[in-house]
Protein backbone atom coordinates (compact mmCIF):
# COMPACT_ATOMS: atom_id res chain seq x y z
CA UNK A 1 0.00 0.00 0.00
CA UNK A 2 3.14 2.39 0.87
CA UNK A 3 4.56 1.59 -2.26
CA UNK A 4 1.44 2.44 -4.08
CA UNK A 5 1.20 5.73 -2.27
CA UNK A 6 4.95 6.38 -3.31
CA UNK A 7 4.10 5.59 -6.92
CA UNK A 8 1.09 7.86 -7.12
CA UNK A 9 2.61 10.74 -5.64
CA UNK A 10 5.41 10.30 -7.96
CA UNK A 11 3.32 10.63 -10.75
CA UNK A 12 1.10 13.64 -9.15
CA UNK A 13 4.34 15.10 -8.88
CA UNK A 14 5.48 14.43 -12.17
CA UNK A 15 2.71 15.18 -13.33
CA UNK A 16 3.09 19.06 -11.73
CA UNK A 17 6.10 19.29 -12.79
CA UNK A 18 5.02 18.53 -16.80
CA UNK A 19 2.04 21.18 -16.26
CA UNK A 20 4.14 23.81 -14.70
CA UNK A 21 6.79 23.02 -17.49
CA UNK A 22 3.83 23.57 -20.05
CA UNK A 23 3.09 26.70 -18.21
CA UNK A 24 5.93 28.10 -18.14
CA UNK A 25 6.69 27.17 -22.09
CA UNK A 26 3.45 29.07 -22.63
CA UNK A 27 3.96 31.96 -20.74
CA UNK A 28 7.29 32.35 -22.99
CA UNK A 29 5.46 31.80 -26.47
CA UNK A 30 3.40 34.35 -25.25
CA UNK A 31 5.81 36.67 -24.57
CA UNK A 32 7.65 36.10 -27.89
CA UNK A 33 4.25 36.22 -29.43
CA UNK A 34 4.15 39.55 -27.59
CA UNK A 35 7.60 40.71 -29.04
CA UNK A 36 6.77 39.65 -32.81
CA UNK A 37 3.43 41.93 -32.77
CA UNK A 38 5.44 44.59 -31.24
CA UNK A 39 7.97 44.22 -34.18
CA UNK A 40 5.55 43.76 -36.88
CA UNK A 41 3.26 46.65 -35.03
CA UNK A 42 6.60 49.00 -35.26
CA UNK A 43 7.53 47.46 -38.75
CA UNK A 44 3.81 48.83 -39.77
CA UNK A 45 4.56 52.14 -37.84
CA UNK A 46 7.95 52.72 -39.76
CA UNK A 47 5.76 51.54 -43.34
CA UNK A 48 3.33 54.09 -42.26
CA UNK A 49 5.72 56.98 -41.57
CA UNK A 50 8.93 56.09 -43.50
CA UNK A 51 8.37 53.20 -46.36
CA UNK A 52 5.29 55.49 -47.85
CA UNK A 53 6.21 58.71 -49.28
CA UNK A 54 3.43 61.69 -48.53
CA UNK A 55 1.83 63.04 -51.80
CA UNK A 56 1.44 66.82 -51.67
CA UNK A 57 -2.43 67.84 -52.43
CA UNK A 58 -3.32 71.04 -53.16
CA UNK A 59 -6.82 72.04 -52.13
CA UNK A 60 -9.36 74.82 -51.37
CA UNK A 61 -10.42 73.08 -48.36
CA UNK A 62 -8.41 74.18 -45.10
CA UNK A 63 -6.93 71.99 -42.36
CA UNK A 64 -9.69 73.42 -39.56
CA UNK A 65 -12.22 72.81 -42.10
CA UNK A 66 -11.69 69.37 -42.92
CA UNK A 67 -10.72 68.27 -39.35
CA UNK A 68 -13.92 69.93 -37.53
CA UNK A 69 -15.74 68.19 -40.53
CA UNK A 70 -14.77 64.74 -39.76
CA UNK A 71 -15.21 65.36 -36.24
CA UNK A 72 -18.98 65.96 -36.74
CA UNK A 73 -18.52 69.52 -35.04
CA UNK A 74 -18.22 73.36 -36.28
CA UNK A 75 -15.29 75.60 -36.76
CA UNK A 76 -14.68 77.00 -33.11
CA UNK A 77 -15.24 80.70 -33.99
CA UNK A 78 -13.87 82.19 -30.81
CA UNK A 79 -10.03 81.85 -31.66
CA UNK A 80 -9.99 83.05 -34.75
CA UNK A 81 -6.34 84.62 -35.48
CA UNK A 82 -5.88 88.01 -35.85
CA UNK A 83 -2.99 88.11 -38.09
CA UNK A 84 -1.25 87.33 -41.19
CA UNK A 85 -3.00 84.99 -43.88
CA UNK A 86 -5.81 83.39 -42.07
CA UNK A 87 -7.37 86.83 -41.22
CA UNK A 88 -7.23 88.59 -45.00
CA UNK A 89 -8.48 85.50 -46.11
CA UNK A 90 -12.12 86.51 -44.28
CA UNK A 91 -12.23 89.91 -45.34
CA UNK A 92 -14.27 89.54 -47.87
CA UNK A 93 -17.62 90.82 -49.47
CA UNK A 94 -19.78 90.05 -46.68
CA UNK A 95 -17.47 91.60 -43.94
CA UNK A 96 -19.12 94.19 -42.08
CA UNK A 97 -18.73 97.59 -43.21
CA UNK A 98 -17.87 100.08 -40.71
CA UNK A 99 -16.74 103.71 -43.32
CA UNK A 100 -18.62 104.09 -46.16
CA UNK A 101 -17.61 102.68 -49.86
CA UNK A 102 -17.74 104.81 -52.93
CA UNK A 103 -20.92 103.61 -54.33
CA UNK A 104 -21.00 101.47 -57.93
CA UNK A 105 -23.69 99.88 -57.77
CA UNK A 106 -26.77 102.24 -57.77
CA UNK A 107 -28.03 101.11 -53.95
CA UNK A 108 -29.65 104.00 -52.01
CA UNK A 109 -27.34 105.93 -49.89
CA UNK A 110 -29.62 105.51 -46.46
CA UNK A 111 -31.29 101.71 -46.16
CA UNK A 112 -34.64 102.45 -46.89
CA UNK A 113 -37.51 101.02 -43.90
CA UNK A 114 -37.90 97.96 -45.41
CA UNK A 115 -40.25 95.94 -47.59
CA UNK A 116 -40.19 92.27 -46.04
CA UNK A 117 -37.72 90.43 -47.22
CA UNK A 118 -38.16 87.47 -49.70
CA UNK A 119 -37.87 84.30 -47.95
CA UNK A 120 -35.35 81.91 -49.34
CA UNK A 121 -35.79 79.53 -51.37
CA UNK A 122 -36.18 76.10 -50.94
CA UNK A 123 -33.28 73.37 -51.22
CA UNK A 124 -34.39 69.92 -51.86
CA UNK A 125 -33.17 67.02 -49.06
CA UNK A 126 -34.37 63.43 -51.29
CA UNK A 127 -32.95 60.38 -51.65
CA UNK A 128 -30.69 60.46 -54.83
CA UNK B 1 -25.55 49.28 -29.41
CA UNK B 2 -23.95 52.92 -28.62
CA UNK B 3 -25.35 55.70 -31.37
CA UNK B 4 -22.52 58.44 -30.20
CA UNK B 5 -23.78 61.24 -32.85
CA UNK B 6 -22.15 64.46 -31.74
CA UNK B 7 -24.75 65.72 -30.47
CA UNK B 8 -27.15 62.69 -28.93
CA UNK B 9 -29.45 65.96 -29.80
CA UNK B 10 -30.05 66.85 -32.66
CA UNK B 11 -30.15 70.48 -34.35
CA UNK B 12 -34.18 70.67 -34.54
CA UNK B 13 -34.92 73.86 -36.05
CA UNK B 14 -36.55 76.46 -33.68
CA UNK B 15 -38.24 79.10 -35.64
CA UNK B 16 -40.62 79.22 -38.79
CA UNK B 17 -39.59 79.41 -42.09
CA UNK B 18 -40.07 83.41 -42.22
CA UNK B 19 -35.85 83.88 -42.28
CA UNK B 20 -34.55 84.92 -38.66
CA UNK B 21 -31.47 86.89 -38.25
CA UNK B 22 -29.03 88.15 -36.01
CA UNK B 23 -26.11 90.13 -35.67
CA UNK B 24 -24.05 92.15 -38.11
CA UNK B 25 -24.06 89.70 -41.24
CA UNK B 26 -24.82 90.78 -45.08
CA UNK B 27 -28.26 89.36 -44.73
CA UNK B 28 -28.97 91.48 -41.40
CA UNK B 29 -28.02 94.53 -43.53
CA UNK B 30 -30.58 93.66 -46.20
CA UNK B 31 -29.18 90.97 -48.46
CA UNK B 32 -31.25 89.27 -50.43
CA UNK B 33 -30.75 85.17 -50.16
CA UNK B 34 -30.27 83.67 -53.35
CA UNK B 35 -30.72 79.99 -54.60
CA UNK B 36 -27.35 78.22 -57.29
CA UNK B 37 -27.93 74.92 -58.11
CA UNK B 38 -25.66 72.55 -60.45
CA UNK B 39 -24.48 69.00 -60.59
CA UNK B 40 -21.52 67.15 -58.69
CA UNK B 41 -20.44 63.92 -57.45
CA UNK B 42 -23.15 62.05 -59.79
CA UNK B 43 -25.85 64.12 -57.87
CA UNK B 44 -27.39 67.33 -57.26
CA UNK B 45 -26.35 70.45 -55.66
CA UNK B 46 -28.16 73.28 -54.17
CA UNK B 47 -27.14 75.91 -52.85
CA UNK B 48 -28.51 78.47 -50.54
CA UNK B 49 -26.45 81.45 -49.55
CA UNK B 50 -28.23 84.24 -47.56
CA UNK B 51 -26.39 87.73 -49.75
CA UNK B 52 -26.80 86.99 -53.36
CA UNK B 53 -23.90 89.34 -54.04
CA UNK B 54 -21.42 86.93 -53.21
CA UNK B 55 -23.76 83.29 -54.42
CA UNK B 56 -21.09 83.57 -57.33
CA UNK B 57 -18.23 83.25 -55.59
CA UNK B 58 -20.14 80.85 -52.65
CA UNK B 59 -20.82 78.76 -56.15
CA UNK B 60 -17.84 78.69 -57.78
CA UNK B 61 -16.10 77.91 -54.33
CA UNK B 62 -18.62 75.13 -53.53
CA UNK B 63 -17.96 73.35 -57.31
CA UNK B 64 -14.38 73.53 -56.33
CA UNK B 65 -14.87 72.16 -52.96
CA UNK B 66 -16.79 69.26 -54.74
CA UNK B 67 -14.16 68.60 -57.24
CA UNK B 68 -11.34 68.37 -54.58
CA UNK B 69 -13.71 65.78 -52.89
CA UNK B 70 -14.68 64.14 -56.14
CA UNK B 71 -10.91 63.50 -57.21
CA UNK B 72 -10.21 61.93 -53.61
CA UNK B 73 -12.93 60.23 -52.36
CA UNK B 74 -14.65 58.54 -56.02
CA UNK B 75 -14.42 55.11 -56.53
CA UNK B 76 -15.01 55.60 -60.23
CA UNK B 77 -12.35 57.72 -60.81
CA UNK B 78 -9.18 55.50 -61.61
CA UNK B 79 -7.09 57.77 -59.93
CA UNK B 80 -8.72 58.63 -57.23
CA UNK B 81 -6.94 58.50 -53.67
CA UNK B 82 -9.37 56.33 -52.58
CA UNK B 83 -9.29 53.59 -55.61
CA UNK B 84 -5.67 53.81 -54.74
CA UNK B 85 -5.89 53.13 -51.27
CA UNK B 86 -8.66 49.62 -52.50
CA UNK B 87 -6.00 48.93 -54.90
CA UNK B 88 -3.49 48.42 -52.42
CA UNK B 89 -3.80 45.47 -51.36
CA UNK B 90 -3.40 46.29 -47.49
CA UNK B 91 -0.28 48.39 -47.36
CA UNK B 92 -0.31 51.99 -46.70
CA UNK B 93 -0.74 54.93 -49.03
CA UNK B 94 -0.56 58.69 -48.71
CA UNK B 95 -3.83 60.40 -49.78
CA UNK B 96 -5.46 63.48 -49.70
CA UNK B 97 -6.43 64.86 -46.34
CA UNK B 98 -9.92 65.42 -47.66
CA UNK B 99 -10.10 61.64 -47.86
CA UNK B 100 -9.01 60.41 -44.50
CA UNK B 101 -11.85 62.87 -42.97
CA UNK B 102 -14.36 61.00 -45.45
CA UNK B 103 -12.80 57.70 -44.27
CA UNK B 104 -12.83 59.33 -40.39
CA UNK B 105 -16.43 59.92 -40.89
CA UNK B 106 -17.88 57.07 -42.55
CA UNK B 107 -15.95 54.59 -39.52
CA UNK B 108 -17.54 57.01 -37.12
CA UNK B 109 -20.70 56.48 -38.51
CA UNK B 110 -19.65 51.86 -38.64
CA UNK B 111 -18.91 52.23 -34.64
CA UNK B 112 -21.56 54.55 -33.85
CA UNK B 113 -24.26 52.36 -35.41
CA UNK B 114 -22.94 49.32 -34.55
CA UNK B 115 -21.43 48.47 -38.60
CA UNK B 116 -25.59 48.86 -39.60
CA UNK B 117 -23.57 51.75 -41.90
CA UNK B 118 -20.89 49.60 -43.02
CA UNK B 119 -18.14 51.62 -45.42
CA UNK B 120 -16.06 48.52 -46.47
CA UNK B 121 -18.87 47.25 -48.94
CA UNK B 122 -17.48 48.39 -51.95
CA UNK B 123 -16.65 44.80 -53.34
CA UNK B 124 -19.63 43.67 -52.82
CA UNK B 125 -21.29 47.26 -54.43
CA UNK B 126 -19.47 46.18 -57.72
CA UNK B 127 -20.16 42.49 -57.60
CA UNK B 128 -23.91 43.77 -57.64
CA UNK B 129 -23.16 45.53 -60.26
CA UNK B 130 -22.86 48.88 -59.37
CA UNK B 131 -19.61 48.98 -61.05
CA UNK B 132 -19.67 52.48 -62.27
CA UNK B 133 -21.43 55.80 -62.36
CA UNK B 134 -25.25 55.07 -62.25
CA UNK B 135 -25.70 57.05 -65.25
CA UNK B 136 -23.22 54.61 -66.85
CA UNK B 137 -25.50 51.87 -65.43
CA UNK B 138 -28.17 52.20 -67.14
CA UNK B 139 -30.83 50.41 -65.01
CA UNK B 140 -29.10 46.89 -65.85
CA UNK B 141 -25.99 45.11 -64.29
CA UNK B 142 -23.80 41.97 -64.73
CA UNK B 143 -25.08 38.88 -61.60
CA UNK B 144 -21.51 38.68 -60.51
CA UNK B 145 -20.38 36.18 -58.18
CA UNK B 146 -21.06 38.03 -54.99
CA UNK B 147 -18.19 38.07 -52.49
CA UNK B 148 -18.03 36.63 -48.64
CA UNK B 149 -18.74 39.02 -46.12
CA UNK B 150 -16.94 40.32 -43.67
CA UNK B 151 -17.82 40.88 -40.29
CA UNK B 152 -17.21 44.25 -38.83
CA UNK B 153 -14.48 44.79 -41.12
CA UNK B 154 -14.70 48.55 -40.72
CA UNK B 155 -12.71 47.96 -37.95
CA UNK B 156 -9.80 46.82 -39.03
CA UNK B 157 -9.21 50.00 -41.75
CA UNK B 158 -6.38 52.09 -40.44
CA UNK B 159 -5.39 55.55 -40.65
CA UNK B 160 -1.43 57.48 -39.50
CA UNK B 161 -1.59 60.83 -39.91
CA UNK B 162 -2.77 60.90 -44.02
CA UNK B 163 -2.02 57.48 -44.94
CA UNK B 164 -4.75 55.14 -44.73
CA UNK B 165 -4.33 51.07 -45.17
CA UNK B 166 -7.67 48.90 -46.41
CA UNK B 167 -7.55 45.43 -45.27
CA UNK B 168 -6.92 43.05 -48.01
CA UNK B 169 -9.97 41.87 -49.71
CA UNK B 170 -11.83 44.94 -48.21
CA UNK B 171 -12.81 48.25 -50.54
CA UNK B 172 -14.02 51.15 -49.06
CA UNK B 173 -17.21 52.81 -50.98
CA UNK B 174 -18.05 56.23 -49.14
CA UNK B 175 -21.49 56.34 -50.87
CA UNK B 176 -23.19 56.58 -47.50
CA UNK B 177 -22.09 59.25 -45.73
CA UNK B 178 -19.47 60.82 -48.58
CA UNK B 179 -21.44 62.98 -50.09
CA UNK B 180 -22.83 64.07 -46.32
CA UNK B 181 -19.29 64.55 -45.53
CA UNK B 182 -18.75 67.28 -49.21
CA UNK B 183 -22.20 69.08 -47.78
CA UNK B 184 -20.23 70.03 -44.08
CA UNK B 185 -17.13 70.49 -46.20
CA UNK B 186 -18.64 73.21 -48.60
CA UNK B 187 -20.93 74.65 -45.58
CA UNK B 188 -17.64 75.18 -43.12
CA UNK B 189 -16.10 75.87 -46.04
CA UNK B 190 -18.25 79.10 -47.34
CA UNK B 191 -18.38 80.39 -43.83
CA UNK B 192 -14.53 80.86 -42.96
CA UNK B 193 -13.61 82.15 -46.36
CA UNK B 194 -16.64 84.27 -47.25
CA UNK B 195 -18.52 85.10 -43.76
CA UNK B 196 -21.59 84.05 -44.91
CA UNK B 197 -24.69 82.05 -44.22
CA UNK B 198 -25.17 79.34 -46.51
CA UNK B 199 -27.24 75.98 -46.66
CA UNK B 200 -26.30 73.27 -49.52
CA UNK B 201 -27.61 70.09 -50.21
CA UNK B 202 -25.63 67.49 -52.00
CA UNK B 203 -28.23 64.99 -53.37
CA UNK B 204 -29.99 65.85 -50.49
CA UNK B 205 -27.30 65.71 -47.54
CA UNK B 206 -27.52 68.85 -46.40
CA UNK B 207 -25.86 71.47 -43.84
CA UNK B 208 -26.94 74.91 -42.74
CA UNK B 209 -24.33 77.14 -41.37
CA UNK B 210 -23.78 80.63 -40.72
CA UNK B 211 -21.07 82.92 -39.36
CA UNK B 212 -20.87 83.12 -35.58
CA UNK B 213 -23.90 85.44 -34.07
CA UNK B 214 -25.69 85.13 -37.28
CA UNK B 215 -28.79 82.78 -37.82
CA UNK B 216 -30.87 82.33 -41.05
CA UNK B 217 -33.62 79.74 -41.26
CA UNK B 218 -33.49 77.79 -44.72
CA UNK B 219 -36.93 75.84 -46.15
CA UNK B 220 -36.29 72.41 -46.90
CA UNK B 221 -38.42 70.48 -49.22
CA UNK B 222 -37.94 66.74 -48.16
CA UNK B 223 -38.82 63.95 -50.73
CA UNK B 224 -38.69 60.89 -51.05
CA UNK B 225 -36.80 61.39 -54.86
CA UNK B 226 -36.43 63.80 -57.02
CA UNK B 227 -39.49 62.45 -59.10
CA UNK B 228 -41.71 62.61 -56.22
CA UNK B 229 -40.65 66.65 -55.32
CA UNK B 230 -41.27 67.62 -58.71
CA UNK B 231 -44.45 66.12 -58.99
CA UNK B 232 -45.16 67.58 -55.86
CA UNK B 233 -46.13 63.24 -54.26
CA UNK B 234 -48.19 63.99 -51.20
CA UNK B 235 -45.26 62.59 -49.11
CA UNK B 236 -43.34 65.93 -49.86
CA UNK B 237 -43.40 68.43 -47.15
CA UNK B 238 -41.82 71.93 -46.35
CA UNK B 239 -39.52 71.94 -42.99
CA UNK B 240 -37.21 73.91 -41.49
CA UNK B 241 -33.48 73.96 -40.98
CA UNK B 242 -31.32 76.60 -39.57
CA UNK B 243 -28.18 74.99 -38.36
CA UNK B 244 -26.69 71.67 -39.01
CA UNK B 245 -27.19 68.86 -40.68
CA UNK B 246 -30.60 67.34 -42.34
CA UNK B 247 -30.70 64.07 -44.45
CA UNK B 248 -32.77 61.74 -46.88
CA UNK B 249 -32.09 58.28 -47.61
CA UNK B 250 -33.99 56.33 -49.79
CA UNK B 251 -34.79 53.34 -51.46
CA UNK B 252 -36.63 54.89 -54.39
CA UNK B 253 -33.38 56.26 -56.28
CA UNK B 254 -30.61 53.95 -57.94
CA UNK B 255 -32.15 50.87 -58.80
CA UNK B 256 -31.04 48.14 -61.03
CA UNK B 257 -31.90 45.16 -62.09
CA UNK B 258 -29.12 42.05 -61.20
CA UNK B 259 -30.68 39.07 -62.41
CA UNK B 260 -33.95 39.33 -62.86
CA UNK B 261 -34.36 41.18 -59.40
CA UNK B 262 -34.53 44.39 -58.18
CA UNK B 263 -31.56 46.32 -56.24
CA UNK B 264 -31.19 49.66 -54.84
CA UNK B 265 -28.55 51.37 -53.10
CA UNK B 266 -28.45 50.94 -49.88
CA UNK B 267 -27.33 47.38 -49.28
CA UNK B 268 -27.39 45.55 -45.57
CA UNK B 269 -24.10 44.57 -44.32
CA UNK B 270 -25.95 42.02 -41.91
CA UNK B 271 -27.11 40.30 -45.29
CA UNK B 272 -25.37 41.34 -48.25
CA UNK B 273 -28.53 41.93 -50.17
CA UNK B 274 -30.10 45.26 -50.75
CA UNK B 275 -32.12 46.22 -47.25
CA UNK B 276 -35.57 45.46 -47.22
CA UNK B 277 -37.53 47.95 -46.12
CA UNK B 278 -40.75 49.21 -45.21
CA UNK B 279 -39.43 52.93 -45.34
CA UNK B 280 -39.62 54.83 -49.16
CA UNK B 281 -37.29 57.40 -47.50
CA UNK B 282 -35.94 58.06 -44.35
CA UNK B 283 -35.42 61.96 -43.45
CA UNK B 284 -33.75 63.02 -39.89
CA UNK B 285 -31.80 66.22 -38.12
CA UNK B 286 -28.40 65.56 -37.02
CA UNK B 287 -25.21 67.87 -35.60
CA UNK B 288 -23.70 67.67 -39.43
CA UNK B 289 -25.06 66.50 -42.25
CA UNK B 290 -22.85 63.57 -41.51
CA UNK B 291 -24.60 62.37 -38.81
CA UNK B 292 -28.04 62.89 -40.09
CA UNK B 293 -27.06 60.71 -42.90
CA UNK B 294 -25.97 58.26 -40.26
CA UNK B 295 -29.35 57.85 -38.69
CA UNK B 296 -31.22 57.70 -42.03
CA UNK B 297 -29.13 55.06 -43.58
CA UNK B 298 -28.90 52.91 -40.44
CA UNK B 299 -33.24 53.56 -40.16
CA UNK B 300 -33.50 52.15 -43.82
CA UNK B 301 -31.30 49.28 -43.04
CA UNK B 302 -33.00 48.24 -39.78
CA UNK B 303 -36.36 48.31 -41.48
CA UNK B 304 -39.11 47.82 -39.04
CA UNK B 305 -37.17 48.49 -35.92
CA UNK B 306 -36.51 51.66 -37.07
CA UNK B 307 -38.85 54.02 -34.79
CA UNK B 308 -37.75 52.67 -31.95
CA UNK B 309 -34.16 53.07 -32.90
CA UNK B 310 -34.41 56.48 -33.66
CA UNK B 311 -36.26 57.12 -30.75
CA UNK B 312 -34.18 55.44 -28.50
CA UNK B 313 -31.56 57.56 -30.23
CA UNK B 314 -33.00 60.97 -30.18
CA UNK B 315 -32.62 61.37 -33.31
CA UNK B 316 -35.80 63.79 -34.71
CA UNK B 317 -36.39 61.74 -37.58
CA UNK B 318 -40.17 61.12 -40.15
CA UNK B 319 -40.23 57.73 -41.94
CA UNK B 320 -42.18 57.75 -45.34
CA UNK B 321 -43.85 54.14 -45.33
CA UNK B 322 -44.35 52.70 -48.99
CA UNK B 323 -48.02 52.72 -48.27
CA UNK B 324 -47.45 56.66 -48.23
CA UNK B 325 -48.42 56.53 -44.58
CA UNK B 326 -46.02 59.06 -42.13
CA UNK B 327 -43.72 57.94 -39.22
CA UNK B 328 -42.45 60.25 -36.77
CA UNK B 329 -40.62 59.97 -33.64
CA UNK B 330 -41.06 62.53 -30.98
CA UNK B 331 -38.80 64.85 -31.09
CA UNK B 332 -39.17 65.51 -34.20
CA UNK B 333 -40.79 69.28 -35.14
CA UNK B 334 -43.98 68.42 -36.36
CA UNK B 335 -44.98 71.87 -35.56
CA UNK B 336 -42.82 73.67 -38.57
CA UNK B 337 -43.70 70.97 -40.83
CA UNK B 338 -45.93 71.76 -43.66
CA UNK B 339 -47.31 70.47 -47.31
CA UNK B 340 -45.21 72.12 -49.54
CA UNK B 341 -46.68 75.40 -51.55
Amino acid sequence: MTALHVLTGMIAAATVASTGAITGLAATDTAQQQALKAQAKAAAAQQAGAGVVDRAYRTVVSESVTTAAASGGSLTPSPKPTTSAKASKTTTVAKPVTTPKPVVAPKPAAPKPAAPKPAPAPVVSSGS
Amino acid sequence: MTLALHPATPAVPVSTHTPQEAGDTAYHRGAQPALRTWRALGTYVHLGVADATVADDAAALAAAVLDDVDAACSRFRPDSDLVRANQAGGQWVSVNPILVGAIRVALRAADSTDGLVDPTLGELMVAAGYDRTFAQLGGRADANALPTLVSRGWADVRIEGTQVQVPTGLALDLGATGKAFAADLVALTLVEQLDVAVVVSVGGDIRAHAPEGAEVTWPVDVAADLRAWSDNDPGVCRVSLTAGGLATSSVTARRWVRAGSTWHHVLDPRTGRPAQTPWLAVTAYGACAADANTATTAAIVLGESAPDWLAEHDVAARLLAADGSVHRTPTWPIQLEEPRT
